[in-house]
């Protein structure tokens, strides 16, 4: 059970800064400009091999990008073992953003210890030429809430021509080690109220969860 | 933008070249009826209802019919159909065994079926024309310098898709093209022409892209239904797809026959509401007739009346630059990505590397009418705006009415048909109905419940808030009504009876699909692996006659549920949700 564990890594950010798009790009590697708006929400689970030769399921969430969807998606927060922050370096909204969904994931998925929690930043679409998020402003908002152990790493890719991308869900799968995955195991027994023990131990069994493709 | 728009004599299309952004491709208005030129579609070759769909009367698609020039027209197609009876699509899908094509089937999650496509469209790219119009070619090829009108040519009176066929040339290929190549993964297909130059290999295609137009398959018979839409995509097979068209055609002449009989009793006119046509919407209203009945037992009709030039004016508010509209930019973030897969949404980016595809969507006459309902709604309901899913809604309206009758329809239903607040800010109308629906399951199918919840029961006291996950599955089927759910077919006829029954058939819908597929959900033991499987299981449902069917069964299958049921609970809810959170703003 050690070699092999399922991590949930939620996407989250504004519409349209390519979340469908690094996630597709990571699985299938390619891209197409043919991206559905994304309603609803699904994952895909994805196997990373780290360097020590250890292998990590990944399970990757995508959901709808505009702000109120995030009602919704309770459940979709629940039990992240980690989350991405996506921005579009060509829109400064989108980065501005970013801080109001990190304080809204925070407070759905109600982690332990927020200032610990594996986060990074992607700012998305450098490709274009039409830039106006700078690699420093990006450092900057990561430096703010990084903790002290926990310092979040920013990355700039481009989920069209496939730069960066695997490097930056590689070091999410490096990030959450299985030591950090019990602490918040435990964090989560303590701080949810609501949750039942059943509830707690369903959630466990989603975790090792059968992985397959789901078109999204 | 457009610098120069001149016509190709021999192949009369009209061909715009973007400096920027290289071709823009735009739908060939008058496409010739003589067989002069090899390189196009032969109009001789083939006979109606394709040659007489072969103008595009985008301006009369514009004009709202008259009922009477609506009936000339619903005639009209009568006959092209049984015209053509002997080459129904039956006849020709068993006729031949498809491989079925999954590239891109990542996302190609389009729901494509529908109607079938009478005839075929014969296309060669060697210099000679094959008179027995049977020689075909695989038709995915373009480069910047290859180009001809490949959108949508379609007639309104014509149930046959009449998508113009593209010329297929090989001309050297540019940058963009081989950038393009790089990118995609591309297949090379040899495709044997039939009849006179069977023994020929006519045309070796380039996929280049998804993002590129395919009307055809390797044989030449339409991919694309009559929305435009694919038919066949990741999970609907070419041969189920087949199978469904036989059997569903037949029941579609006898529907359409049956809808003009009715209307040709009233007069040209939709009769009164009646347990009779009530029953003739559950059995499905023949596309070409859809858009109206839509509009008109909807109310949308009354209120476009009541209220006449209001979205006029919405629309030249929005473009009023004192105008200030939050919600216009993440329109337009979506504009591109509501239907682009649909061959009349498909944004202009194709051969292009330009990304910004903003500027590209300027050329597509169905994303600018998006724009203006979507901005005009937002202005209209402000307390809505825009919320994602709207644009799927606006979209798919789009595709079966004008613009002004599309505005209201969307009006009509988000505010007299789907519960407040569904697509607001808190989204609480959403919230609610999904718990609704769980509620639902929990007491009618106990068995997928204990599934769906992971065997722990619900104690709705404390975790109405914390909805089991699959919620986040079932309230996408609610946002978009079953858009890109269900298959395109069995999606229309569930609109067909959202519009004349209202919201409970939403619920309905959701039980149907819960129950016919009990097993398949009760087989699986993973709380992952239901969801995923609830996730999928709509997907396939290609037979709507059936689910409809079960739909509106009486007792035994547990969906017959009531509006004053749904109202209940949804009260219910509404209270239990209030409370919550007025305890947990007391707590902090």
């Amino acid at each position: 059970m050690k070699s092999k564990d399922i991590l949930k890594v939620v996407l989250i950010g504004d519409g349209g800064v390519g979340k469908t798009c690094l996630r597709n790009q990571l699985i299938h590697r390619r891209f197409t400009n043919n991206y559905k708006a994304t309603i609803g929400a699904d994952f895909i689970t994805k196997e990373v091999r780290l360097d020590n030769g250890r292998k990590v399921m990944l399970q990757i969430w995508d959901t709808a990008g505009q702000e109120r969807f995030a009602s919704l998606g309770v459940a979709f927060y629940r039990g992240a073992d980690a989350c991405v922050l996506v921005y579009d370096v060509n829109n400064y909204l989108t980065f501005e953003h970013l801080d109001r969904w990190r304080t809204e994931f925070l407070r759905q998925a109600s982690p332990n210890d927020p200032l610990e929690f594996p986060l990074i930043v992607i700012g998305n679409k450098i490709d274009l030429s039409s830039r106006v998020v700078s690699r420093r402003q990006a450092r900057a908002f990561a430096d703010t809430y990084s903790g002290k152990t926990m310092k979040i790493k920013c990355f700039e890719a481009s989920a069209k021509e496939g730069i960066n991308v695997e490097a930056a869900f590689e070091h999410i799968a490096r990030m959450v080690t299985p030591e950090v995955i019990d602490m918040n195991m435990m964090g989560e027994e303590e701080c949810v109220v609501l949750k039942s023990s059943l509830e707690l131990q369903n959630d466990k069994s989603e975790r090792k969860g059968q992985s397959c493709c789901m078109g999204g | 933008m457009q610098t120069t728009a001149r016509r190709r004599p021999s192949l009369n299309v009209t061909r715009t070249r973007d400096t920027d952004y290289g071709i823009r491709r735009q739908p060939s208005y008058d496409f010739p009826s003589s067989s002069s030129s090899s390189q196009i579609y032969n109009p001789a070759h083939r006979p109606s209802p394709l040659s007489s769909s072969f103008t595009l009367k985008n301006q009369r698609a514009q004009e709202p019919p008259s009922p009477e020039h609506v009936l000339s027209q619903y005639y009209e197609s009568c006959e092209d159909k049984n015209q053509n009876a002997n080459i129904s699509p039956a006849n020709n899908y068993s006729r031949r065994r498809e491989r079925v094509e999954r590239r891109h089937s990542e996302d190609e999650n389009v729901n494509n079926l529908a109607i079938p496509s009478y005839g075929r469209l014969s296309r060669s790219r060697n210099r000679s024309p094959s008179p027995s119009g049977s020689s075909i070619a695989e038709t995915r090829c373009s480069s910047l310098s290859s180009f001809s009108g490949d959108d949508v040519l379609q007639s309104p009176n014509s149930i046959a898709p009449s998508y113009l066929s593209r010329t297929l040339e090989r001309t050297p290929s540019s940058t963009s093209m081989k950038d393009h190549m790089n990118m995609s993964n591309f297949n090379y297909g040899f495709v044997n022409g039939a009849g006179r130059n069977s023994d020929s290999i006519l045309y070796m295609a380039v996929d280049l892209d998804s993002s590129i137009v395919d009307l055809f398959d390797r044989r030449g018979f339409f991919i694309r239904d009559q929305y435009g839409f694919k038919k066949s995509y990741q999970w609907i097979s070419r041969e189920k797809y087949a199978e469904f068209e036989a059997v569903y055609s037949r029941i579609q002449a006898r529907r359409k026959i049956k809808w003009d009989a009715l209307l040709t009793e009233n007069g040209g006119l939709f009769p009164s509401r009646n347990s009779k046509i009530k029953r003739y919407i559950r059995k499905g209203i023949p596309p070409s007739l859809r858009g109206q009945v839509w509009f008109h037992y909807s109310g949308a009709e009354t209120k476009m009346k009541v209220h006449p030039g209001l979205y006029d004016m919405l629309v030249m508010k929005s473009l009023d630059p004192k105008t200030q509209n939050e919600y216009a930019e993440i329109i337009e973030r979506d504009l591109h990505r509501t239907f682009p897969e649909n061959i009349k949404f498909k944004a202009t980016t194709d051969f292009t590397d330009d990304p910004s595809s903003t500027l590209a969507t300027e050329n597509v006459p169905m994303i600018q009418s998006l724009r203006r309902v979507l901005v005009a709604f937002s202005l209209f309901s402000p307390n809505i705006g825009y919320c994602q899913s709207l644009n799927y809604v606006a979209g798919l309206l789009l595709l079966f009415m004008e613009e002004e009758k599309a505005f209201w329809t969307l009006v009509t239903m988000i505010h007299d048909y789907l519960p407040e607040n569904m697509y607001d800010v808190t989204m609480e109308g959403s919230n609610v109905d999904q718990a609704v629906l769980m509620m639902f399951i929990m007491e009618k199918m106990p068995h997928i419940w204990s599934k769906l919840s992971g065997g722990f029961g619900w104690d709705m006291e404390k975790l109405d808030g914390n909805m089991p996950i699959i919620t986040l599955v079932t309230s996408h089927w609610f946002l978009t009504l079953y858009i890109h759910i269900l298959p395109i077919e069995t999606m229309l006829r569930v609109w067909d009876c959202f519009f004349y029954e209202g919201n409970k058939v939403l619920f309905r819908v959701a039980l149907a699909i819960f129950k016919s597929n009990e097993n398949k959900i009760l087989a699986v033991e993973d709380a992952m692996e239901v969801f995923q499987t609830v996730q999928n299981i709509p997907k396939g449902i290609i037979d709507c006659h059936k689910l409809m069917g079960i739909c509106f069964r009486r007792r035994k299958v547990g969906c017959d549920i009531t509006r004053k049921e749904i109202e209940r609970r949804r009260n219910f809810f509404r209270e239990r949700r209030k409370k919550r959170v007025e305890t947990m703003l007391y707590r902090k």
